[in-house]
């Protein structure tokens, strides 16, 4: 083996893809090494669901006869981790469930077929919220994933192993899923950087759906442009996706110019209210004098539905669920119960195969959906919707991007909030809406709370707005030293 | 609608939903579902009179395929992840009672 780079595991996806060009690490050594550190550390942190050891090995061989023969992208032999809720042919995807343990897909995703497309090689699986239905990877049935910040901490959900993975240093960038916030919520947990792309902007086909009106996938990684590298490498029409979006995809790296003079960067006052951790509120106003001192203009804008946001999506996102989650009766995939009887099999199936939180919320989803209750909760929703969408809309019309926080505290303890339900919801307070308007958020680091546990600025764009909202988020990482700071290196 | 009307309607809503409130913590997820379902009532105080319906974020709309079958070349994959199955059949407990 050729000696290989002192600082591999450090380096971020453009660093890794010019060492590969540069014959520096073959794509098999780079997958070997990360492998090998990964299944060693990841004991501590449990953000890993199942590696993909010899699939990683071959498309690492494959990698390197694509750099060989001049065929490569930005991406060949560039090491990944995929939420266990995206598809992966012939490789187990759990959704960590019950229900779906053994569960080996015959398909790929979209983004999976991308990704393996361009030559990038999947290490594994990781560890999430059963059916991302989660703000903390607490309901998992692989166990909690832990904060590489401080094992003692949640590392956010529902794609907590995709954030925890990439803070760690056990993979450089990871993809993971967002319906409510389960992207930016564990970035901003992790301090990683986490971007939510439009509704429409990324196929979903071959995601498992949690509520397919909200649901978005895209990348975590340790800075703004392996971000964007990630999400221009998944992006795109798909005909197999009803709501695909089938307009062109700007070039997101070229995007990033470092110059944000003349933006208008909008600041929501209904988000820095009762609730919002002292530290968390500085470490945002900070980022926005930042930002200021960068060329942007800072104004007040409103959104005043925000308080309606969370109870709205605990409707919306419930229902679709219920529906979705039907499918899982136990009879062409998937775990099945021994009952002969048709109904008490259907029964004995659900019960076992799901967990307290997916029962609990294709319960609330039945509720809301059934007759004599569907205007009063799911309609009703569905209008307020409407609103939370306009008051975004009204606020674009006298600004560029929004900046809030994207959480109101750092990561809190491990068990500190999973028996009080509607405590947990909140903490997707300033996540939640983007998502019902359909636009695009991301996550960036912007300080550390006195506990050393990071901070995260969210910056919201307008729909397709992705270019933008990375290009902002990208000057202020210029300029600032959050994204540097790394928890595998924490201690150095 | 009192406790106890508020636990026999979940009840019944988890059994149209296939779902046994397991006897281990029945109590917790009763206590959940009425926390939650307390919570998300307060949507009454928004004015929607006025108000039009949002089902997808953006505005574009369900694009329809041409009805045409298309190829998929792993159907021996979708057949091995079935949890019994009779050559390319799926087997399931039996639908309709002889009796």
């Amino acid at each position: 083996m050729t000696k290989l780079p002192n600082n591999i595991l450090s380096m971020g996806l453009s660093e890794l893809s010019q060492a590969l060009a540069e014959k520096k690490i073959s794509a098999v050594e780079l997958t070997q090494t990360y492998l090998a550190h990964a299944k060693l550390a990841d004991t501590e942190y449990n953000s890993f669901i199942h590696f993909c050891e010899t699939n990683a090995l071959e498309h690492a061989t494959h990698a390197d006869a694509k750099i060989a023969d001049g065929t490569a992208s930005a991406l060949t032999g560039i090491p990944l981790g995929l939420k266990d809720i995206i598809i992966t042919k012939d490789i187990p995807t759990t959704c960590a469930s019950n229900i779906l343990k053994n569960y080996i897909p015959p398909f790929n995703a979209t983004v999976t077929e991308k990704l393996l497309n361009q030559g990038t090689v999947i290490l594994g699986k990781l560890n999430m919220d059963e059916f991302a239905m989660g703000s903390s990877n607490e309901h998992s049935i692989f166990g909690p994933v832990k904060n590489p910040w401080n094992t003692n901490h949640t590392p956010g959900g529902s794609s907590g192993g995709s954030a925890a993975s990439v803070a760690a240093g056990l993979v450089p960038a990871s993809l993971g899923t967002d319906t409510g916030g389960s992207i930016r919520q564990p970035a901003s947990f992790c301090g990683t950087v986490g971007l939510k792309p439009t509704y429409g902007r990324v196929s979903r086909y071959g995601i498992i759906a949690y509520a397919s009106s909200l649901d978005q996938v895209g990348p975590i990684a340790r800075n703004t442009t392996d971000c964007a590298m990630l999400l221009q490498a998944i992006s795109g029409y798909d005909p197999k996706e009803a709501t695909s979006i089938n307009t062109e995809v700007p070039n997101y790296t070229k995007a990033l110019t470092g110059d944000i003079k003349g933006k208008v960067i909008g600041i929501p006052s209904e988000y820095f209210i009762k609730g919002i951790d002292p530290e968390v509120e500085s470490a945002v106003k900070k980022a926005a004098t930042e930002l200021e001192s960068l060329g942007a203009h800072i104004t007040e804008v409103t959104l005043p539905h925000t308080k309606y946001a969370v109870p709205c999506y605990y409707i919306i996102a419930p229902a679709e669920a219920s529906s979705n989650l039907a499918k899982y009766d136990g009879m062409r995939f998937g775990k099945r119960s021994p009952k002969s009887d048709l109904f008490e099999c259907f029964d004995d199936t659900r019960t076992t195969g799901f967990g307290d939180e997916v029962s609990l919320r294709i319960i609330i989803g039945t509720y809301v959906l059934s007759s004599g209750y569907y205007d009063a909760y799911y309609t009703k929703a569905l209008k307020v919707r409407t609103l939370i969408k306009q008051d975004f809309l009204n606020a674009f019309e006298s600004c560029d991007a929004i900046l809030t926080p994207t959480c109101p505290t750092p990561a809190f303890k491990l068990n500190d909030r999973i028996d009080d339900p509607i405590k947990m919801y909140l903490n997707d307070i300033y996540t939640i809406a983007v998502n019902l308007a359909g636009l695009p958020g991301i996550s960036v680091p912007c300080g550390f709370s006195s506990d050393n546990l990071p901070i995260g600025m969210q910056l919201i764009g307008k729909p397709l707005g992705e270019a933008e909202i990375l290009n902002i988020a990208y000057t202020y990482e210029q300029h600032t030293p959050w994204h540097q700071k790394h928890a595998f290196n924490k201690d150095s | 609608m009192n406790n106890n009307d508020i636990e026999s309607i979940i009840t019944k809503i988890a059994g149209l939903a296939h779902i046994h409130l397991p006897t281990s913590n029945k109590d917790t997820l009763l206590t959940n579902a009425k926390t939650v379902l307390n919570y998300i009532h307060q949507l009454e105080e928004v004015d929607t009179s006025n108000t039009n319906i949002t089902i997808h974020a953006n505005d574009s709309y369900t694009e329809l395929r041409d009805d045409t079958v298309m190829p998929f070349d792993n159907i021996q994959g979708i057949i091995e992840q079935a949890p019994q199955t009779d050559n390319h059949f799926f087997q399931v407990p039996k639908v309709i009672d002889n009796d």
